[in-house]
């Protein structure tokens, strides 16, 4: 009888304790995201991203805890707030603004905020170069179009300086997290495509406007309460079947 | 069987079902999730506890994400690595490199006429089911009729922490009256046999 219930998968309160411990270890990831997601609800362009969970199902078609299917970004449009900078610019609709080192790497970002660097070019605050785009020295009143065509007044009356490009790909979620904001392709998102804003879907470039960050610091917050509580339940869980252990080895005493 | 044996079986249904609330609860945040139900049965070998999916759906939660989807009144169709197409009331499902559909299994979502759903960049899925760019039709999901597709939500586990929670105790209570009992067997033999030891 007792061969049958326990030999080959060990005893159920060795799995109890284990589902258990990955459900705490699971809860303890998700608030690491979440606690991301709300230090940054203030960044410019930043995307929010969710854990994803799966149960970890036993040969026996049981349950032995959860595994995680680790973190994904998530491409909510962030409101888009007028700022009034003058080369601030915005994505409203799917796509990113390619920007690229002095080294040449290439990097995407949904966040606008540029500034004229000395060589003409714009630059965002951690010094990666826009694509597309180099003002001359004379230019004022530089605007960039809906469709991401840069004009600007120069000394030869009004004139077209470049323009400002997307790229899309066919799995953003995927993008690999360079620094904050700044997002690098990986072999999971595909290859970049290069797309002129107004046209595919139609993402349009908003000029004087920031794009806020995704996050909505009350839904986060809500989302902290649901995994102390699942936490909670899982720490009583571990506490549970260390007892049940504790009364188990209690018997061979007598 | 014995009084010891009975006890013993007791305790053994215990673990099975601590071992079933804690599944439950490790997956309180699986979206899509279907907690296992504990049931038991008893005949001459013995109790026996089985785990029996809870198929009642769960709350819809609003996700943001324009290929999470629900349906209501229907299903989709998803292809496995092994070709097989299974049937899911929902899925969050991440475009792939290829420009297809995939939910965290790896499965990939069919369209009407069961091939791979390709979209398109910029494309979105509307409540009948279509995939549009702007007003265009670009592609169809086979769900149905009369079903609606809710975009943008994800299933939450149907996992009540707070009932699993009243198993995990009730299951820890259960086992340690078992184990009071073979105590008190134990206690009553070991008495049985003093005695008899002193008649001697």
């Amino acid at each position: 009888m007792r061969s049958r219930n326990c030999s080959k998968k060990g005893t159920n309160v060795d799995r109890a304790l284990y589902a258990a411990a990955t459900g705490m270890a699971a809860q303890q990831k998700n608030l690491d995201t979440i606690a991301a997601n709300l230090a940054n609800a203030d960044v410019t362009g930043f995307k929010r991203s969710s854990m994803r969970f799966t149960a970890l199902a036993a040969s026996d078609g049981g349950t032995i805890g959860v595994a995680s299917l680790g973190r994904r970004l998530v491409f909510g449009q962030g409101k888009l707030l007028k700022t009034g900078g003058p080369f601030d610019c915005a994505i409203s609709g799917p796509g990113f603004f390619i920007v690229s080192d002095d080294r040449g790497r290439h990097a995407y970002t949904r966040d606008g905020s540029f500034e004229r660097a000395a060589d003409g070019s714009l630059r965002d605050r951690r010094g990666w170069r826009l694509e597309g785009v180099r003002i001359p020295r004379d230019a004022v009143n530089v605007r960039v179009a809906r469709d991401g065509r840069v004009s600007a007044q120069t000394t030869h009356g009004v004139r077209e300086l470049g323009r400002v490009r997307l790229a899309v790909f066919p799995a953003p979620e995927r993008l690999h997290q360079i620094a904050g904001t700044l997002l690098a392709a990986s072999p999971e998102s595909g290859a970049a495509r290069t797309i002129d804003a107004a046209t595919i879907g139609k993402p349009q470039i908003r000029f004087g406007m920031l794009e806020a960050s995704n996050v909505s610091v009350v839904e986060e917050m809500m989302a902290i309460l649901g995994a102390q509580r699942a936490y909670e339940a899982n720490a009583k869980g571990v506490q549970a079947a260390d007892e049940m252990l504790r009364i188990a080895d209690n018997l061979n005493r007598g | 069987m014995t009084g010891i044996q009975w006890a013993a079986q007791a305790m053994h249904a215990a673990q099975r079902r601590l071992e079933i609330a804690t599944g439950n609860l490790a997956n309180a945040s699986s979206d899509g999730f279907a907690r296992l139900r504990a049931r038991g049965s008893i005949d001459r070998n013995g109790v026996h506890i089985s785990a029996v999916a809870d198929t009642r759906a769960g709350a819809l939660r609003p996700t943001g994400r324009p290929f999470d989807l629900a349906v209501r009144g229907g299903t989709l169709r998803v292809r496995d690595a092994h070709g097989a197409i299974v049937r899911v009331g929902n899925a969050r499902l991440a475009r792939d490199r290829f420009g297809t559909l995939r939910d965290p299994h790896g499965r990939v979502l069919l369209d009407a006429s069961q091939h791979p759903l390709r979209v398109p960049p910029g494309a979105r899925f509307y409540s009948d089911g279509t995939l549009r760019i702007g007003e265009r039709i670009c592609g169809r999901l086979g769900i149905g009729a009369s079903a609606t597709l809710d975009v943008g939500f994800a299933m939450v586990a149907n996992v009540d922490a707070i009932s699993e929670m009243v198993d995990v105790l009730a299951a820890q209570r259960s086992f340690e009256g078992a184990q009071r009992v073979i105590a008190r067997i134990e206690a009553t033999r070991k008495k049985a046999t003093d005695e008899v030891a002193q008649l001697q």
